[in-house]
């Protein structure tokens, strides 16, 4: 090997520093975003739409419940609020930062964009609705699942989606790759 | 003239209400508690004239509908702990009297959709916008009391001496049942213009107007299958309207939704995952 030409071992180094490099600038990025009045005000306005499409979905299933702006109540006075760091915004954001950093083409991290929040806030939706029924029934058993059972699925399914649109990209990659 | 507008606002065995008086057409209005039995006490001025309409929704928001100095009606919300109004917006279309407050309003408990009652008219009306939209007429015309309330998904309405259900698609009025009022509510001519039912005592609340001008002012609670009134006390005096609504229970949590150590740890899972991916991906 020349000197001055970076070997195999550099190539995967350099990688590697690259996604770090990236994905933390991202997350940087995307979090003091987050905290400007526009996007908070954005923010807000998502939580409540989130809410509202968990109304809707607990109305089409037969179920009952009430609606003021972010807050979900029960007949029975229960109600659970999506406050600022309840939509999943958080989590989007590091899988966003994650996708971006990754070496691939645009448009798998266009797919990977959008299929991934999809997921992300479809999951979001079942976690507010399924704690919603958990806390009219234990407090308790709303503590647990909120703290404990929630967080370890929702770490779960970042890194599962995470990984899987990975394996897509370089599957792609080794595909078009391939000799003829 | 003096107006109260009393809703609900605690649950449990002996309920405590808040209510919006005025004086004279026009007057500006002053929040009040009031306890079960009727005793009313001052919270402050509402800072809007002729508040004769009030309803808690489902997230503790106690709103009302009255007149801004300019006479237009609007919605507010009221802080009840300073009695303070705050305009949402002026309540506007669908034929709405503009220049009229509401009778009274209630919150249906099933969706939070906020129904009003306009001198022999049913409307929604947007809790963000203020845009009133119809139900239709009550075809009961506009007669006295007026007072309305969500007994689960029923809609009661009282229009003088009788108690009517509302169809909340039409806003046509059922006779249920005749209004009866004992004595001690007076007798010249008692009516309900506020109702509120209160769900943890299984009640339906009202206050009686007895007489005009000054007239006799008392809490009472109605039996919804008779009709029979039962008296509970007298409470501030007033001319028109009245409203009572319930509170919710303040247990409201926060689901946030993964802390802000775990975020953290998911951020290095995911660094970490996404590095030694990286670094396969370039040695393919």
């Amino acid at each position: 090997m020349r000197e001055g030409i970076p070997g195999p071992h550099h190539v995967t180094h350099l990688g590697r520093f690259r996604f770090v490099l990236i994905f933390t600038g991202c997350l940087l990025f995307a979090f003091g975003l987050l905290l400007t009045p526009p996007i908070q005000s954005l923010d807000v306005q998502f939580s409540r739409t989130l809410v509202q499409v968990s109304h809707w979905l607990i109305l089409a299933c037969g179920g009952h419940a009430s609606r003021d702006a972010a807050i979900l109540r029960a007949p029975g006075g229960f109600g659970v609020e999506m406050r600022d760091g309840c939509n999943a915004v958080n989590v989007t954001i590091l899988l966003w930062s994650a996708v971006l950093a990754f070496p691939a083409s645009w448009k798998m991290k266009a797919v990977g964009l959008v299929v991934g929040s999809a997921v992300i806030q479809a999951l979001n939706i079942v976690r507010f609705i399924s704690l919603f029924y958990v806390g009219q029934y234990s407090l308790t058993w709303f503590d647990f699942a909120h703290i404990y059972l929630w967080e370890s699925l929702l770490v779960l399914d970042t890194m599962v989606v995470f990984w899987f649109w990975v394996s897509r990209v370089v599957r792609l990659d080794a595909a078009a790759c391939a000799p003829a | 003239m003096l107006l109260l507008a009393l809703p609900l606002v605690a649950l449990g065995a002996a309920p405590s209400f808040y209510g919006a008086a005025f004086i004279g057409s026009g007057g500006a209005a002053t929040l009040y508690s009031v306890s079960s039995t009727g005793t009313a006490t001052a919270i402050g001025p509402i800072g809007f004239r002729q508040v004769g309409a009030m309803d808690v929704s489902s997230g503790g928001t106690l709103y009302g509908i009255g007149l801004n100095g300019s006479g237009t009606s609007v919605l507010i919300t009221i802080n009840t702990t300073t009695g303070a109004g705050t305009l949402v917006a002026p309540v506007t279309g669908g034929g709405w009297g503009t220049g009229s407050p509401a009778q009274d309003i209630s919150f249906r408990p099933s969706d939070g959709k906020l129904f009003a009652y306009q001198q022999g008219t049913i409307y929604t009306i947007n809790t963000t916008t203020g845009a009133a939209t119809p139900v239709g007429a009550d075809g009961v015309g506009f007669p006295n009391g007026n007072g309305i309330a969500f007994s689960g998904s029923t809609l009661y309405y009282a229009g003088s001496n009788t108690l009517y259900t509302i169809n909340q698609s039409t806003g046509a009025a059922t006779s249920v049942a005749a209004l009866t009022f004992p004595p001690a509510f007076g007798t010249l001519g008692p009516r309900s213009p506020a109702m509120k039912f209160d769900p943890a005592t299984n009640t339906l609340w009202a206050i009686v107007f007895s007489g005009f001008g000054s007239p006799q002012t008392s809490l009472g609670t109605v039996n919804t299958t008779t009709g029979a009134v039962t008296f509970v006390g007298g409470t501030q005096v007033g001319i028109d309207g009245l409203s009572l609504a319930v509170a919710p229970p303040p247990t409201t949590s926060g689901v946030p939704t993964m802390s802000w150590p775990v975020l953290a740890g998911l951020a290095l899972l995911l660094a970490g995952l996404g590095s030694l991916l990286a670094k396969q991906a370039q040695a393919l």
